[in-house]
């Protein structure tokens, strides 16, 4: 089929205006910021999408899916746009890109109940906004809130700075609307638990648009006491030493809302004006009263029992000031963009694992060192770091954070640097029992380790893409290594 | 057409740092980059080389051995040839110790021109340039911004040099040192993909000072004529930070701050 079929089959379901045929919007739709680098300098190797459509029901969705699935055309769902591991990266000549931009209305915020309803293309800072002026919070914040939706978020299992307290989507997701590829609507709905058999949530979080298409969203809302925030930081020697304070802390169950330990290149990055050559730790202690002051001795109690590992405390308005900058706004993105176009060099790149408390100093070192030791381009790195974010009861994350001076053509950047340095990365996690990917998603450039991550569990996550999609139309080659797709990845 | 490019590898000024003890900059593990002024004479000598495949380009450059992966880069790039002047007795030299093993290599090689940039990131003096030349008995035109003309069988070079209130021309007899500012529309050709790897080794000259053979009392701090007596820190007392909020205050605050600290133009 080409791709004038394509456009007249969607034609045929769809209003002129519902359709963008854009040849800049095509070009931007054929990538996310994976490729970010040769995207700003214009030599993307993706082919682009035949159309980006707008779908401003759930039943055109539908019929949308359905028009895809009987015709063989890939699907690539997309909502806000801010994915990084190449999820909404295109590698087929028919393909939709199905954008939620039209399904963006909050339906029903139930304070009674403690839950929001909104449809999957509302943007999270929009939400947050709409409950703030309640007293409320969704409690999910990534940088990316002020551009990232939610149909997105659930999709790629998002993870928010205050992940220690109010959890990740996956703890935050009540129920849901999706639908599969022959065009059949799927309702998940919004009780406080059940034991139905397997919690189905789970097999719509997460899914990267491989499965189905989300269109509605249900999660939980949160009282917010954003006058009670209490920050904490500390100056460490090392990693391994802050490491050891995050567990102290949530293993005697206390959760605040930010705990992260910085190495101190990432530390540069952050806290050049007061971090002294040394690694960073700090808390934000939030929530009611009560719980803001038990949280606080916890931390404080953490920290007394480790006060050899400490060097000194840190005014904690520092960090507040740092956090009250952190996110990132569609201008941080766009500027980013054109430094791009100016400059050999971009903002840098990162990845991000779990392991559990035993395992991740040393995954640290070993990854550090590794990169140090065996990434031939090593003498171009500007930077290399990163720090833990997100902890649990029986472990923590790892985002490795590097940046390098681009000596190489922009379509080779990837291949040259930064694939080298994730693959050091995703195998030395892989080696030591932990997961190669925390909360970004696999999207395609994991994808080779998708099988090994899962085990012999595999086979589930196969079934479930045969199952729901079994023509293959969904978003080809995110989560589900694809040997055709195996040319843009080298 | 031979052209030599003398190089300078300075550390990443986000991570430079001194040995107060010995006076010295600390060159060793610390991050490389090639002075931009000198990124620019590269890559106006590569782009001669493009045009006319038939001349040669070689890089000279003292640096700590820790230099030589920029150096196979700069092959990599389309240099025929790079020397990497490496001797641990020449640690600590100033400009004219520097200048001198520069000549002496120089002394030995057959070229028609030598670029460099006029200033470099570390130091800045501009000294090299000159101090080189006259040690080869060459002419010297630093603080070019547009090579016009280099014309070797004619014997001379035109350049443009860009002062602060002219630009100017000159006709510079050729041989000759020719110091380039910086420029940043002249950018490094990238490498290519096939050539990331390429084996260069080849390609490379490593001297230290049994090949040159200069006498121990020319070399480092001993054949430097500047000595640091004393390095002070100047004005950089702890301040405390001023935190402001993105409200009107913190925005006439930090307003007046810049107007008081002549930022602002009137």
């Amino acid at each position: 089929m080409d791709r004038n079929s394509v456009l007249e089959l969607v034609a045929g379901i769809l209003p002129a205006s519902q359709i963008n045929t854009d040849a800049d919007e095509l070009y931007d739709a054929a990538a996310d910021r994976y490729k970010k680098y040769a995207k700003a300098r214009k030599v993307l190797d993706a082919p682009t999408p035949v159309a980006i459509v707008y779908p401003r029901t759930t039943e055109e969705t539908a019929r949308v899916l359905s028009m895809c699935n009987e015709h063989g055309i890939n699907v690539i769902p997309r909502s806000g746009k801010t994915a990084t591991e190449g999820g909404l990266e295109n590698w087929k000549e028919n393909t939709l890109v199905v954008d939620a931009r039209d399904l963006n209305r909050i339906i029903k915020i139930d304070e009674t109940n403690m839950q929001a309803t909104v449809e999957a293309g509302v943007v999270l800072q929009t939400l947050e906004d709409e409950l703030n002026k309640r007293g409320l919070t969704t409690g999910h914040s990534p940088q990316s809130k002020p551009v990232a939706k939610l149909g997105g978020l659930v999709a790629t299992r998002s993870i928010g700075q205050f992940s220690t307290l109010y959890g990740g989507i996956e703890d935050m997701v009540v129920g849901l609307e999706c639908v599969f590829p022959d065009g059949h609507v799927a309702r998940i709905k919004n009780v406080p638990r059940r034991a139905g058999g397997p919690d189905i949530r789970h097999i719509v979080i997460g899914n990267e648009g491989t499965l189905c298409y989300i269109t509605e969203v249900t999660v939980k809302i949160y009282r917010h006491f954003p006058e009670n925030h209490v920050f904490f930081g500390y100056l460490i020697p090392d990693v391994a030493s802050g490491i050891k304070v995050l567990r102290e802390v949530m293993v005697n169950g206390y959760r605040p809302s930010v705990a992260r330990v910085y190495s101190e290149e990432d530390a540069r990055q952050h806290f050049y004006h007061f971090y002294k050559g040394k690694c960073v730790l700090l808390f934000l202690a939030e929530g009611n009263k009560g719980i803001v002051e038990a949280t606080c001795a916890g931390i404080e109690e953490a920290v007394a029992k480790f006060e050899d590992r400490i060097i000194e405390q840190v005014d904690s308005s520092l960090i507040e000031s740092w956090f009250t900058h952190l996110n990132w706004s569609q201008q941080d993105i766009d500027d980013e963009f054109q430094g791009m176009i100016d400059n050999d060099s971009h903002a840098g790149f990162t990845t991000e694992v779990s392991a559990d408390w035993e395992t991740i100093p040393t995954l640290y070192d070993n990854v550090i060192k590794r990169i140090r030791e065996e990434f031939p381009r090593a003498h171009d790195l500007t930077m290399l770091g990163g720090h833990s974010s997100h902890s649990y009861i029986n472990g923590t994350n790892m985002y490795f954070v590097y940046n390098y001076a681009i000596h190489c053509a922009p379509e080779d950047e990837m291949r040259v640097y930064h694939h080298p340095i994730q693959r050091i990365i995703v195998e030395e996690t892989l080696k030591l029992g932990g997961s190669m990917c925390h909360h970004h998603g696999i999207g395609k450039y994991r994808n080779e380790w998708t099988q090994e991550e899962h085990g012999s569990a595999y086979i589930m996550l196969e079934k479930l893409k045969e199952a729901f999609d079994p023509n293959g139309i969904m978003n080809f080659g995110t989560l589900f290594y694809q040997e055709e797709g195996a040319r843009f990845q080298k | 057409m031979r052209i030599l490019c003398l190089l300078k590898l300075v550390p990443d000024v986000d991570q430079l740092e001194y040995d107060r003890e010995r006076n010295v900059l600390i060159r060793e593990n610390v991050r490389l980059v090639l002075n931009p002024e000198d990124a620019t004479a590269a890559a106006t000598a590569l782009g001669i080389k493009r045009d006319a495949p038939d001349s040669t380009i070689e890089a000279v450059s003292m640096a700590p051995r820790g230099a030589m992966p920029h150096l196979e880069d700069l092959v990599r790039r389309g240099f025929d040839h790079a020397t990497l002047i490496s001797d641990p007795r020449y640690a600590g030299s100033d400009t004219w110790a520097t200048s001198r093993v520069l000549a002496r290599t120089l002394e030995t090689r057959d070229f028609d021109c030598v670029f460099c940039g006029t200033h470099t990131l570390d130091g800045g003096t501009g000294q090299v340039p000159a101090q080189v030349a006259e040690a080869l008995g060459l002419p010297v035109m630093v603080g070019i911004s547009t090579l016009v003309e280099l014309d070797p069988r004619a014997g001379q070079a035109v350049v443009d040099v860009d002062g602060e209130t002219a630009l100017m021309r000159f006709s510079v007899a050729l041989p000759a040192v020719l110091g380039f500012q910086y420029d940043p529309a002249r950018k490094l050709p990238p490498i290519r993909y096939e050539d990331l790897n390429r084996e260069v080794s080849g390609q490379i000259t490593v001297l230290g000072n049994n090949e040159l053979g200069m006498d121990e009392s020319e070399l480092g701090l001993k054949g430097s004529l500047t000595q640091v007596r004393r390095v002070g820190v100047d004005g950089r007392e702890a301040k405390e930070p001023v935190l402001l909020r993105d409200d009107q205050e913190g925005l006439d605050k930090v307003y007046r701050w810049l107007d008081q600290k002549g930022f602002l133009e009137r």
